[in-house]
């Protein structure tokens, strides 16, 4: 091996030993309070394969543990296979729940899917998707309804979707869509839902839901959904069930802040520059 | 034909000392490809399979920085486990392009060759990775829109010249049939890889709606 091999070497284990080490996970908050068990879900989630991800149903879990997670919802595109090998894999490890979805990819609007079975075809329309999500034990909620998809959400859909996204990471810097998913939810009885619409990069949890279960399984998370016991925060903002609001005052730790991939801290830093720095190194010197 | 028929020794050129020859084909890779063709092709398993696992552990890395930040070993090894998909399906995708070993060069000798190219597509992730690692997720999409996408055209059109380069220089192909392999060979790779990706099941109307998909993200205002 040449000296110039060694080098590599060296500063690559350097930095994989410093990104491993600095890759803490970040401790749950779930707790019992006020009789409810409150949990961080985050409700859309996509995985690789099928459904533009970079990470597998088993990375995605291990992230979600990583992020603080206790509840996840897979939500690839037209399929829910994935969902499924998450969950299997989630029982290996105790958390996070994991509650198996879709995607509902339809020409005029995108709908999550959660507590399924079976795939739902692309082609009925919202009512039909949502009787369909609910004939299957599942609840329905309204993915980025921004305003082009408004007007296929009729009285009906309305009436009977569960919930909406009014918190996604987009809309973090983005006031005209921030106010559109604020608009849309305000156009009937929804529960909020903050979800960071996850595709393998940036941050899993980014926009999350406090979920309060009567019990914490599936069937308990996705009842609390029905009933409207969730809490979102937004920056300086809270929507949701103003009685959770005013239980989740009392915690101290909890981030009511958008979470930020943390890119502070010397090992952190040295991780991602000796990375690049070896990578461009024997894209452009190697001997080979 | 034979590539020794094309290529005259005298007009064979002098490797550059100090870069190496991914460097070069991504610089000229006309050269590039006049010099390996000249050079003696050996074999082996590493031989074939060193460079495909370079583009394998630039998306592993990749992909670690984007989801958490730093180069962590729970994402590198599983990432690059199933990502080697990528590379796998190039190869495969150049032998049944090519079908008969060019000028007595063994196939591992030829898919090393091959992946010389790839220098361009790895430079681009290289650098798409390095600036939204170092950059908040809101600011990491906009630049994904205005800066990266059109480089994208730009390195797609270059590496299409690389490849173009490959198969005229290394498999021997005349120039209208070296255009033909770089249309298959891209057809053969992008819409498989896509299919792995991103569509939920193989129907050609899964296949438009998903691509129906870019085009509406990309249109919305």
């Amino acid at each position: 091996m040449s000296g110039r091999a060694w080098t590599l070497s060296t500063v690559l284990v350097a930095a994989l030993a410093a990104g491993t080490i600095s890759d803490v996970p970040k401790p749950s908050i779930a707790r019992e309070i006020g009789g409810y068990h409150m949990l961080a879900a985050d409700f859309h989630v996509h995985g690789f394969p099928f459904t533009w991800s970079t990470l597998s149903p088993w990375d995605t879990v291990i992230e979600a543990r990583y992020q603080g997670l206790d509840v996840l919802t897979m939500t690839p595109h037209q399929h829910v296979w994935a969902g499924k090998v998450g969950r299997w894999f989630s029982q290996s490890v105790d958390r996070p729940l994991i509650i198996v979805g879709q995607e509902i990819v339809a020409r005029q609007y995108h709908m999550i899917a959660a507590g399924i079975t079976q795939t739902i075809p692309r082609t009925l329309s919202t009512a039909r998707a949502i009787e369909e999500v609910h004939r299957q034990g599942g609840i329905a909620i309204a993915a980025h309804p921004y305003g082009d998809t408004w007007r296929v959400y009729d009285a009906e859909a309305m009436r009977t979707l569960d919930g909406a996204e009014i918190v996604r990471p987009e809309a973090q810097h983005d006031e005209r869509m921030a106010s559109q998913l604020r608009e849309f939810f305000s156009r009937g009885s929804l529960t909020a839902i903050g979800s960071s619409d996850y595709h393998g990069f940036g941050l899993l949890g980014y926009c999350r839901t406090y979920v309060f279960a009567r019990t914490r399984t599936e069937q308990g998370v996705l009842d609390a959904v029905r009933e409207g016991r969730t809490v979102v925060f937004d920056r300086d903002r809270a929507y949701g069930d103003p009685a959770m609001i005013q239980l989740m005052s009392g915690i101290p730790e909890l981030p009511r802040d958008i979470p930020q991939l943390p890119v502070r801290g010397a090992a952190r830093l040295f991780s991602r520059l000796a990375t690049l720095f070896v990578l461009v190194t024997i894209l452009f010197f190697n001997r080979w | 034909m034979d590539q020794l028929a094309i290529l005259d020794s005298a007009t064979v050129p002098t490797r550059p000392a100090f870069w190496s020859l991914d460097a070069w084909a991504i610089c000229r890779p006309k050269r590039a490809f006049q010099f390996i063709a000249a050079q003696p092709a050996g074999g082996g398993l590493w031989l074939a399979i060193r460079r495909p696992l370079f583009v394998t552990f630039v998306l592993g890395c990749g992909i670690s920085l984007l989801t958490t930040g730093v180069l962590t070993l729970r994402v590198l090894l599983s990432v690059t486990t199933y990502w080697t998909f990528v590379p796998a399906i190039e190869a495969v995708a150049l032998v049944a392009v090519v079908r008969r070993k060019p000028g007595g060069a063994t196939w591992a000798a030829t898919i090393d060759r091959f992946f010389v190219g790839h220098g361009t597509w790895t430079l681009f992730l290289i650098l798409l990775v390095g600036s939204l690692a170092f950059t908040p997720p809101h600011v990491g999409w906009r630049l994904l829109l205005t800066t990266w996408l059109p480089m994208l055209g730009v390195v797609i059109g270059w590496s299409a010249y690389v490849d173009f380069c490959f198969f005229r220089w290394i498999s021997g192909a005349s120039s209208g049939g070296a255009v033909a392999r770089v249309l298959v060979h891209r057809v053969l790779v992008w819409i498989t890889v896509f299919i792995i990706f991103a569509v939920p099941d193989a129907s050609p109307a899964a296949f438009a709606a998903e691509l129906r998909e870019i085009f509406e993200e990309l249109a919305r205002p």
